[in-house]
């Protein structure tokens, strides 16, 4: 029998937590998948889409503020979040169908730490921080010390994600998202990349790419960052930091695809998307 | 007119009547319609029939009032889970009582001691609701012992390997051809391709999966709700399940979410429901889950084949030789044979089944032809492209039939092959994409069976039916048996009302071999000429004029004698109305039926997608009752065809055991996106007065057509479905590094 739990304040939520076995949810869009199997229910799951302190996007000292409750839907109508950062709605159309998106948040997403969740690389590349509470203090956490293992996050037990921030974009700041799955559509990521740059003339500054499904969890593309970070972007040098990109992954094989096409492939999407921040083939 | 050259007209004949000229009776000869003689109308004279008719079940469908198996809920109705063997193999060891004693829960036993295969059923337990049950699922305490399986090829050949059944995992091949006469006729080519083709086991994925409702309380009889092709086929497995006699048992299967070769019978979620239901003496609901449906419902038979095959230097095919294995499970599984359609002169071939831990293969749209399909059209192509030959203009010249020929002019002219720069070389794989066209034939032997009975009735309140116990599988019987019958009569489509899927009713035959259509649609034209008939007597006898001077249309009816509205004329039928029972009329229905595709791909060369851009499809079909659902089987044939093509194969871990893809989030199938642009076509050119159902024909050649069009498209041919982005990029490195 599991037992299910409405707070209605962050202190309520907290101290249910607290209870042996108990679960966040909001969506449900994962828990509902796992728990179908038999003998896999939680005892107690803690429904936190009616918490005020976890819903919303504003701004925040000229960045953005997403709260942990808040649904891709919600992200997707966003105009905050269409004009500042604009993959992040894009990538909120890649999740699941409608239905899904319409129920899934980005607090979830973050919390259950698949290395296919398609929101994780572009947190990591827009230099995210994540707000956590515990019932003796929130904390923050950069973005790229998040996630620790598969499937391991920083989350202590008891935690829970508040919120998310991200820092201020100007309009200089390239971004860009792209997503491989088996089709168009409702499809798990056999790669997902992420980038965020600042482009002066025909170098990128401040470049960060992160990537999802090519190892255990999601990761930032570090050698190929430094391979063209202010340096003079050509075809050649972007071809190197893709296969530089290939070999700091570690992709399995698996029933969506094979380690070597995900290699291979975060190789040419790489290439193309430093490409495309000078406009290049896209 | 010399009456030694007596004119003949199909469906009409000739009567003498009087007609006053100038104030004097004249005798004079006409043509009318033989109302003995049940031939549909001439095409040109049809206002439905040959039409773009809406399905009349839309509306009901659209808005969630159709019911279907799965949504019938009855007083008291328990809810039946089955749980499945996690294992390739097994012996299993259940202990009941704690999901006997959970909440709500009345019924839970086990099925098996030792399993066949990965996923059998293994326990069935029925609760109050559909949580209940699935809590009673749980609370079963389950002990496996694994046994040793075999799972793929490797497993099943190897030395020792448990055997799947006792005569060993290899069948006895079968072989025929003279080896002698295909070797002297290899020697005579130009031109010989040798090699090895693939295709995997795919899932049906109806929309609706295997299920079963039965109302039965105790007593003496019992209605059957069941998502099956056969309304009548189900009685006598659910009167045996049942303990009762067959006259006791109703079926009913008012709408279906498809079966495609996979639901002929009660089947085993079918005979479980009734089986509880005749123990509890309640109504019972078992529906199969997806993961069920994919491990324990049948699919399509995967194959290996090993081809052979040469042409003379005028493109003319002389030899094949074929090696295939048919994966089928636990059963034989299913293969159409090679040479497939194509006439090779000399051919040798050797077939056999390798048994594994899966379940068995079953009928699945056009059961074993896309296979064949796969390997032959793959084999065509290159051996065209061996010869620098166009690929059409080869195929012209290994096919016999003149409906081929011509189909592949007009295909090939639709999807702009004539100016397609590839027609006897295929593109480079060096830059960013390449766009490519393949083609693909196929045949379908259609044919009638003489069960169908079918009853019109019209009451003298002008309200017409049209009744047979066949079912609509999603296809448009219904539409067409109200069509045919409001045709004749002169009736508007709503002005008759369909009903089917109730065995009660006449009989009628599975819907299987794309055979519904021209097995029931004679008989629902020659019920609708026999009530014509009856309706034309009546006002014939009103009039005073001949019966088939009468013409029924939509004011109602007219003859030379005056007018009537369609009321008044009902109103002259005696109270209890008039009713007709129809046959099957054999020349109404026709054999074989030719199709031809073309499909145009864009290949993206950077990751090894493969985007479907546009497909043809010229479809024979006899004389067309319906454009609009015939057009959509042709499009849903394609969709299914590229799926298999692109996405779609069922996958297990042989080492674990274990099941990779069992829901649709790891079997993936075409989704709105992939679908391209599609030219559904009837093929007019057929002028057959019979009617034909192409559920099958049009499934067959899309997934040889798309591997083609990617090997005309960039040079790179892939022999191993599905044609996933890692398969294709693999070859264009090969490609670009020979």
């Amino acid at each position: 029998m599991t037992v299910a739990l409405r707070p209605t304040s962050l202190s309520e939520a907290l101290d249910a937590l607290g209870a042996n076995g108990a679960v966040a949810v909001a969506g449900c869009t994962d828990l509902m998948v796992v728990d179908h199997a038999p003998a896999r229910a939680h005892a107690t799951v803690v429904d936190l889409s009616r918490l005020p302190e976890l819903r919303g996007v504003r701004e925040d000292s000229g960045g953005l503020w997403i709260g942990a409750a808040t649904t891709f839907a919600e992200l997707r109508e966003s105009k905050l979040v269409r004009e500042r950062f604009p993959i992040v709605a894009e990538m909120a159309g890649t999740i699941g169908a409608l239905q899904i998106q319409n129920r899934a948040t980005v607090g979830g997403n973050i919390a259950n730490a698949s290395p296919a969740g398609d929101s994780l690389p572009v947190w990591m590349a827009l230099d995210a921080e994540v707000e956590i509470a515990g019932r003796s203090g929130s904390r923050r956490v950069p973005y790229d010390e998040m996630h620790r293992a598969y499937r391991e996050t920083a989350l202590a037990p008891g935690e829970l994600i508040v919120g998310l921030r991200l820092p201020a974009a100007d309009e200089a700041l390239e971004q860009r998202f792209r997503k491989v799955g088996t089709r168009a559509a409702q499809a798990i990521s056999k790669v997902v990349v992420a980038l965020a740059a600042r482009v002066h003339g025909d170098e990128l500054h401040g470049l960060r790419i992160a990537a999802g499904s090519v190892a255990p969890t999601p990761v930032r593309l570090r050698a190929a960052e430094a391979l063209v970070e202010g340096q003079p972007l050509t075809p050649d040098l972007a071809a190197a930091a893709g296969l530089a990109a290939a070999r700091e992954v570690t992709p399995i094989d698996d029933v969506r695809s094979t380690a070597d096409y995900r290699r291979f492939v975060l190789a040419r999407t790489v290439r193309r998307m430093l490409l495309a921040c000078q406009g290049g083939e896209a | 007119m010399s009456f030694m050259q007596e004119e003949k007209r199909p469906g009409k004949k000739k009567i003498k009547t009087t007609r006053v000229v100038n104030g004097l009776d004249v005798e004079e000869e006409v043509w009318v319609d033989d109302l003995e003689a049940p031939l549909f109308k001439p095409r040109e004279e049809c206002r439905l029939l040959g039409t773009r008719m809406k399905r009349v079940d839309g509306p009901a469908k659209l808005t969630g009032a159709a019911e279907y198996t799965s949504d019938v809920r009855l007083e008291g109705m328990l809810y039946a889970k089955v749980l499945l063997c996690p294992f390739g193999r097994a012996k299993v060891k259940i202990d009941a009582a704690p999901a006997l004693a959970s909440k709500g829960c009345v019924h839970a036993r086990q099925l098996v001691d030792e399993t066949k295969y990965l996923g059998q059923p293994v326990a069935v337990v029925a609760a109050a609701t559909p949580e209940l049950a699935e809590d009673a699922l749980r609370a079963l305490v389950v002990e496996y012992e694994p046994l040793p399986w075999v799972l793929d090829r490797g497993q099943a050949l190897a030395e020792g390997a448990p055997e799947v059944r006792s005569r060993g995992n290899l069948g006895r091949p079968t072989e025929d051809g003279d080896a002698g006469e295909v070797e002297a006729a290899f020697a005579q080519c130009a031109v010989v391709v040798e090699q090895e083709y693939s295709v995997p086991v795919q899932h049906h994925v109806c929309l609706e999966t295997h299920g079963t409702v039965v109302d039965y309380r105790g007593g003496e009889d019992a209605i059957v709700y069941c998502s099956t092709q056969s309304t009548h086929g189900i009685v006598g497995d659910a009167a045996e399940s049942l303990g009762l006699r067959k006259a006791q048992v109703r079926g009913i299967v008012q709408h279906m979410g498809g079966g495609f070769g996979s639901k002929f019978g009660l089947e085993r979620a079918g005979t479980l429901a009734c089986e509880i239901s005749r123990e509890q003496k309640r109504p019972v609901h078992l529906m199969w889950n997806r993961e069920a449906e994919f491990l324990t419902s049948g699919n399509r038979t995967g194959a290996w084949q090993r081809v052979k095959a040469g042409a003379n230097k005028d493109g003319r095919m002389l030899a094949m030789s074929s090696d295939v294995e048919r994966y089928g499970g636990i059963g034989g599984g299913s293969h159409a044979g090679l040479p497939y359609l194509y006439s090779v002169e000399k051919s040798l071939r050797k077939h056999a089944s390798v048994y594994m831990h899966l379940d068995t293969n079953c009928a699945m749209r056009a059961p074993g032809h896309p296979q064949a399909s796969f390997a032959m059209e793959s084999v065509v192509d290159e051996l065209a492209a061996g010869l620098g030959m166009d690929a059409v203009e080869f195929r012209k010249r290994n096919l016999n039939s003149p409906a081929h020929l011509r189909q592949l002019d007009r295909v090939a002219e639709l999807i702009g092959w004539n100016e397609h720069p590839n027609r006897t070389a295929p593109g480079s794989v060096d830059g960013f994409e390449a766009v490519g066209i393949g083609f693909g034939c196929s045949r379908w032997g259609v044919g009638g069976s003489p069960v169908c009975q079918v009853d019109v009735r019209v009451m003298n309140d002008g309200s017409v039916t049209a009744e047979v116990g066949s079912q609509d599988l999603g296809t448009g019987t219904r539409t067409y048996l109200a069509a045919i019958v409001a045709e004749e009569l002169g009736r508007p489509l709503d002005g008759v009302q369909a009903r089917l899927g109730d065995s009660r009713m006449g009989n009628a035959n599975g819907s299987g071999g794309s055979t519904t259509t021209p097995s029931l649609a004679p008989a629902v034209q020659d019920a609708a000429r026999q009530m014509r008939g009856v309706l034309s007597v009546a006002a014939a006898e009103h009039f005073g004029c001949a019966p088939e001077e009468v013409v029924l249309d939509p004011d109602g009816a007219r003859a030379p004698g005056g007018k009537l509205t369609w009321l008044e004329l009902c109103a002259l039928l005696p109270p209890e109305g008039a009713s007709v029972r129809g046959t099957w009329q054999s020349d109404l229905a026709v054999s074989g039926v030719a199709c031809t595709q073309a499909a145009r791909v864009r290949v993206d060369l950077l990751t090894g997608r493969v985007k479907v851009e546009k497909m043809v499809c010229l479809q024979e079909c006899g004389r067309p009752l319906n454009r609009l659902a015939l057009e959509s089987q042709i499009r849903g044939a394609m969709t299914q065809a590229l799926s298999y093509a692109l996405l779609e194969e069922r996958r297990v871990d042989p080492q674990l055991g274990i099941a990779l893809s069992a829901d649709l989030e790891t079997y993936k199938i075409a989704g709105s996106l992939e679908i391209p642009e599609f030219v559904a076509l009837v093929d007019d050119d057929d002028l057959r007065e019979g009617v034909a159902g192409v559920g099958e024909p049009p499934v067959i050649p899309g997934a040889g057509a798309i591997a083609n069009a990617v090997f005309n498209a960039c040079g790179v041919r892939l022999r191993h479905l599905p044609l996933t982005p890692d398969k294709v990029l693999n070859a264009i490195e090969e490609r670009k590094s020979s």
